[in-house]
């Protein structure tokens, strides 16, 4: 079984890895852990190396020794965050997304994160909000 | 561990229910399924019934696994998403399933008004399914 956990650094992101954590040991499933910027032209690939690796010492750091079988992925792309988590979904036979959803302001409260919604609507399997 | 899940009937709440299964076997969980009426005064008898069908459909398909169930149908004036955001948090429950439905070209765009509401306000993971 895989999972996915859509991470964006926010605390519900984090929330969203540890109960992927928990989950993980139940099923014995590996953790897919992909974070997704817009891509600026002209890409400048020294920076995105540093994101990627800033990425993957953040993951382990939360992660801690918790759980082996974990990767993290940078998706640079011109796409939406939702769109990507939907294609990585697919392309990597996903069995359960687990994201985060921000309630920012008094009118936020009303209206459900763009990104969210989207995979909520879009996606293959079942998924996970939490908030 | 305890399990909640919103059941209307509707195909995706069936997906929902085998989801409930699986996770319910594999968390070593007991599940409670909802179905929530408004009651207003134009419910009739016959849909009271099949409200009722339908949570015994629920019960059976859990009861074949041995997994410990119980349904409820609540029918006190509260929205749906309320019924099931309150019910969890008056009953410590550690997951939440509802179904998603996308009935047109147009609500493609937008999503049922119980799933949003349960997504926003629940004090415990939603999981949702389509």
């Amino acid at each position: 079984m895989n999972i996915l956990v859509g991470y964006d650094g926010s605390n519900e992101s984090k929330d969203a890895l540890k109960l992927a954590q928990k989950h993980a040991k139940v099923f014995g499933a590996k953790i897919k852990v992909v974070k997704s910027v817009t891509r600026n032209l002209p890409l400048d690939y020294s920076q995105i190396q540093v994101a990627e690796e800033k990425l993957e010492r953040e993951i382990r750091n939360q992660i801690n020794g918790d759980i082996p079988n974990y990767e993290t992925r940078l998706l640079v792309s011109s796409q939406s965050s939702g769109e990507n988590l939907i294609w990585i979904a697919e392309l990597s036979k996903i069995d359960e997304i687990i994201i985060g959803v921000r309630k920012r302001s008094i009118v936020g409260k009303l209206l459900l994160g763009s990104t969210a919604q989207y995979v909520i609507l879009h996606s293959p399997c079942p998924v996970i909000t939490l908030k | 561990m305890k399990i909640l899940i919103g059941y209307d009937g509707s195909n995706s709440a069936k997906d929902a229910l085998k989801l409930a299964k699986d996770r319910a076997k594999a968390f070593n969980a007991t599940v409670d399924v909802i179905t929530s009426m408004v009651g207003a005064n134009n419910d009739q008898y016959e849909d009271v019934r099949q409200a009722e069908l339908g949570l015994e459909y629920a019960k059976t398909l859990l009861e074949e696994d041995n997994i410990h169930c119980e349904t409820h149908l609540f029918v006190r004036g509260l929205s749906p998403g309320d019924d099931l955001v309150k019910f969890a948090e008056d009953n410590q429950i550690n997951e939440i399933i509802v179904g998603v439905r996308r009935r047109s070209k147009v609500s493609k765009l937008l999503m049922g008004s119980t799933a949003q509401y349960v997504v926003l306000n629940a004090s415990c993971p939603v999981v949702t399914i389509k």
